[in-house]
């Protein structure tokens, strides 16, 4: 087994209870938001029918049914996504200040493997990417059990049955975590990922240089920024639209890839000859 | 082995199939949306052959925007992801542009008033504005116009100062039409000191300069509580043909508040002016006394216009000849509009009336007519419903908004 | 043998190293002496590139430091280097994982040696205990040089025999080591070779061995005269 590999498994295991934790807040949030949310509808249309409890019919004409996309509006279900991308995003620099701070220096360590530094990075890197992708995952496999939960609770004359794109289409924010199509998720987290790599060599600059490494790691996350949206810049303050959108796109990926070079490059190099521990 | 990485396999496991499984059945649920068709009923098939029909369907809280032609239906989710950037609804005809004229066409994506198409000819025209930094006017404006020569793809392009454009503070592009070997650009101006101004702008291809700067429609002095509104007469899919005339609505309104402080609004007049891009001559229409009775006029196809009114025995269409300044013909299209009923959508294109009911549900299909728009005579008549294999789908609607046209 | 060239180092304005040169050899005991403290704990981490210094040259074999030295060199720093959550198994686990100079035998040979627990934890250990597991990790490598940073600083007078014992040991034989202190009385009778620094300069380099033979002095001897200068 390669020393990557070893080391992703090493920083996944040091996540793992914290991670687990996140994913059992998710669920147990989730759940119960659509069993108190299903519970209540019905709760509304007992009380609706309580003056004349023959006219059911009438009750449901008057109320409009219970859909997929009204639970997913409730605190109890977007709070615990929410809260992942918080977590998510602190871990992109806890993942690193770990290692630092405190009492554990365990940065000697990871310094002193027997392996390129580099792959230190890329091993935090693919620990953020895992844990993204497995919310993603967990999320879109919750998903359709909280659907047959309402479907368990809800008579089908009360509800409306849609699958998960249908409901997803009417969340336009949750459309950016699970976007519509295959092409669009690997843009999405392509870029997602160039960014944490910036945050990351961001982090490495201060590490290196402390103080003035916040200024550096600024100047460079400016720079880094500016390449990798440069195309869309370009075209719409100087190219005046010059390009297509599938152009855009394509020299957004080809700006990406140049970027995601510079930012290894710089963060091997900041690792190799800068590093302080 | 297993042992110590199981933590990483299982989320490497939950991550392929709880993602992946996700991604391969969006790509089926998306055919699972039914097939809408037009089928014939009577009439030549040839006139329904370009028409797209822009429509939305609803079935519980699903909305999806359509587009359905005589063989198929696309939703907006069966768009690739390379489409729906381009913009999958926009007019076919800048499509078709874009995929003959790539390069002509980059920087350039707008409108069809924007545009022009003869035989020859692909033109377009553009107001750019620029707003002073320093006294935030937009004196700094330029009109800039392109043409493609389709034969030899030749293409030139140049910009002139928009005159007195420190007077204005818009200046929106109405059409572009090409007469004579000169570009003409109308162009609605708001006032820096009130009122708007319909102005007619003519540039020489040969010299690349502005030889004329006239004014249509001045912006006239009204009292504090009167003000005028303008509109060009038109629709989205002809303004880039070769058309006779550019007719505008102007509507002086009065608006004032009553002792008791409600609001009353008043239309002091409500004239329809025509400019003859030929001649370049300006003139008030004088209407006949029965279509000024009728109220706001429907259609307009670059040389009639068509006032249209529902009645119990159908829809009644009264044709009115610019050129001549008189009603040509006044006939009656055979459509049953029910009284709870939206109107249907009504069109004209190449000399020919489109009528298209705007509802389909699970139970009633919705039909779209042509008429030779001189005449009335209808030429095509077809139904537009579920394909036969759909027929099982529960309760839904299909909105029509509107038709456009794939030339 | 690792070849320290006029090594130079700030840390902002501050001159830490002010052109730092000195040699240790394989199979030797070399020993860094300084009262004031700073520079000492630079050196190693310079040699071990925990650091970046601004001009000079550290060789090792007369290589410079690449990714395949670590399994050439070790450092054991004064710092609990493990994650406080695990324990002196995982540790050694961990080190077994990643080195593929990991010594299994030595490393249980060490755990007996030193009296330790493979079931404890990292974050339930006394100093001194932390102090060997930390030698433990790093002397069950069969690397070539070994770099203890204060070893014997602030653990109890057991741990301090316990340590010295190693030095005397077979753990030790034919291995470089460098070490900083500043009690040089429990190990003075062990180290071959001295380099004394102060303010970021090398003061005097000397062989224990010459000065007791030729001189007659003792290392503390030599310090006084240096220091006291």
């Amino acid at each position: 087994m390669n020393r990557y590999i070893k080391l992703v498994n090493f920083e996944m295991n040091r996540i793992a209870k914290l991670y687990v934790v996140l994913l059992a807040v998710t669920f147990v949030s989730q759940v119960v938001g659509v069993i108190y949310f299903s519970k209540h509808f019905l709760k509304q249309v007992n009380e609706a029918m309580t003056g004349n409890p023959q006219n059911r019919q009438e009750v449901i004409e008057s109320m409009s049914p219970l859909s997929f996309d009204q639970v997913t509006e409730t605190l109890l279900f977007v709070g615990p996504i929410l809260i992942s991308i918080t977590a998510v995003a602190f871990y992109i620099f806890i993942i690193w200040y770990r290692d630092w701070l405190g009492k554990n220096t365990f940065v000697y360590r990871l310094l002193m493997l027997p392996t390129a530094r580099i792959n230190v990075f890329f091993a935090k890197l693919t620990t953020i990417l895992l844990m993204t992708f497995g919310l993603v995952a967990f999320q879109l496999m919750l998903l359709p059990f909280e659907m047959k939960i309402m479907q368990w609770i809800v008579p089908k004359d009360l509800r409306i049955d849609a699958s998960i794109n249908a409901v997803l289409d009417r969340f336009v924010e949750l459309r950016i975590i699970f976007p519509e199509s295959f092409i669009e998720f690997i843009l999405h987290y392509g870029l997602g990922t160039i960014i944490v790599a910036i945050v990351f060599t961001f982090i490495l600059f201060e590490r290196s240089f402390r103080w003035k490494g916040i200024i550096f790691g600024f100047v460079y996350g400016f720079i880094a920024f500016m390449l990798l949206f440069s195309p869309v810049l370009l075209n719409e303050l100087v190219l005046n639209s010059y390009l297509y959108p599938s152009e855009i796109v394509l020299l957004e990926v080809v700006a990406g890839i140049i970027v995601m070079a510079c930012t290894v490059w710089m963060s091997h190099y900041l690792l190799t000859k800068k590093i302080r521990v | 082995m297993v042992e110590k990485y199981w933590k990483l396999i299982v989320l490497i496991v939950m991550i392929t199939l709880g993602i992946g499984t996700f991604y391969v059945t969006s790509a089926k649920t998306v055919t699972t949306y039914p097939e809408f068709g037009i089928t014939h009923v009577n009439g030549d098939k040839a006139k329904i052959e370009e028409v797209i029909i822009q429509a939305d369907y609803f079935r519980q809280n699903i909305n999806q925007a359509a587009l359905i032609t005589t063989n198929n239906t696309l939703y907006r989710s069966e768009f690739s992801y390379v489409e729906r950037l381009e913009g999958a609804f926009r007019e076919p005809t800048i499509k078709r542009w874009e995929k003959d004229y790539k390069s002509f066409m980059r920087g350039k994506r707008g409108w069809l008033d924007s545009f022009y198409e003869d035989e020859n000819y692909l033109v377009f025209g553009d107001i750019k504005i620029n707003y002073n930094n320093v006294d935030a006017s937009m004196k700094d404006s330029k009109l800039y116009v392109a043409r493609l020569d389709k034969k030899t793809g030749e293409a030139t392009s140049f910009e002139v100062k928009l005159p007195n454009s420190g007077e204005y503070y818009f200046a929106n592009l109405q059409d572009i039409q090409f007469v004579d070997g000169k570009l003409k650009l109308i162009a609605m101006n708001g006032m820096e000191n009130g009122g708007t101004a319909v102005h007619m702008y003519t540039l020489d291809m040969k010299s690349k300069k502005l030889i004329g700067d006239e004014r249509i429609i001045g912006p006239e002095a009204l009292p504090d509580n009167q003000n005028t509104e303008i509109m060009m007469l038109g629709q989205e899919f002809m303004t880039h043909k070769p058309n006779e005339y550019a007719v505008f609505r102007k509507v002086v309104i009065d608006e004032t508040y009553s002792k008791e402080g409600d609001y009353q609004r008043q239309e002091l007049a409500n004239e329809l002016i025509a400019y003859h891009y030929a001649s370049g001559k300006t003139e008030q229409l004088k209407l006949p006394k029965k279509l000024e009775e009728q109220g706001q006029v429907s259609l307009f196809d670059g040389a009639h216009l068509y006032y249209t009114t529902p009645n119990e025995k159908g829809i009644d269409v009264i044709v009115y000849s610019i050129t001549n300044q008189k009603i040509k013909n006044n006939y009656l299209v055979a459509i049953q509009v029910g009284a709870n009923e939206e109107l249907p959508y009504m069109t004209v294109k190449d000399d020919v009336l489109y009528v298209m009911k705007r509802m389909v549900d699970e139970e009633n299909g919705a039909t779209i007519q042509a008429f030779d728009a001189m005449t009335g005579t209808s030429v095509y008549e077809g139904k537009i419903g579920l394909k036969e294999e759909n027929k099982a789908v529960d309760e839904f609607q299909l909105y029509l908004s509107q038709l456009q046209f794939d030339e | 043998m690792i070849e320290i060239k006029d090594v130079k180092k700030n840390f902002g304005r501050k001159k830490v190293l002010k052109g730092v040169s000195f040699t240790a050899e394989k199979g030797e005991i070399t020993c860094l002496i300084g009262i004031n403290g700073v520079g000492k704990t630079t050196i190693l981490n310079a040699i071990t590139a925990l650091t970046p210094i601004q001009s000079g040259e550290i060789l090792i074999d007369g290589e410079k430091l690449h990714k395949g030295s670590y399994e050439k060199i070790m450092f054991i720093p004064d710092a609990i280097t493990m994650l406080p959550s695990m324990r002196i198994a995982d540790a050694m686990e961990f080190m077994n994982d990643f080195y593929d100079c990991w010594n299994e035998a030595r490393a249980k040979e060490l755990l007996q040696f030193f009296k330790l627990k493979e079931s404890d934890r990292i974050s339930d250990l006394s100093k001194g205990n932390t102090a060997k597991v930390n030698l433990l990790l790093g002397l069950a490598l069969d690397v070539d040089y070994l770099l203890m940073d204060e070893p014997f600083s602030g653990i109890d007078i057991f741990s301090r025999e316990q340590i010295a014992d190693v030095f005397t040991s077979h753990l030790i034989e034919e291995r470089g080591v460098i070490i900083t202190t500043h009690e040089i009385n429990d190990i003075e009778h062990l180290i071959d070779k001295v380099v004394l620094i102060d303010e970021g300069v090398v003061l005097k380099e000397f062989r224990t061995e010459e000065i007791r033979e030729n001189e007659g002095k003792s290392v503390v001897d030599v310090m006084r005269e240096v220091y006291q200068k």
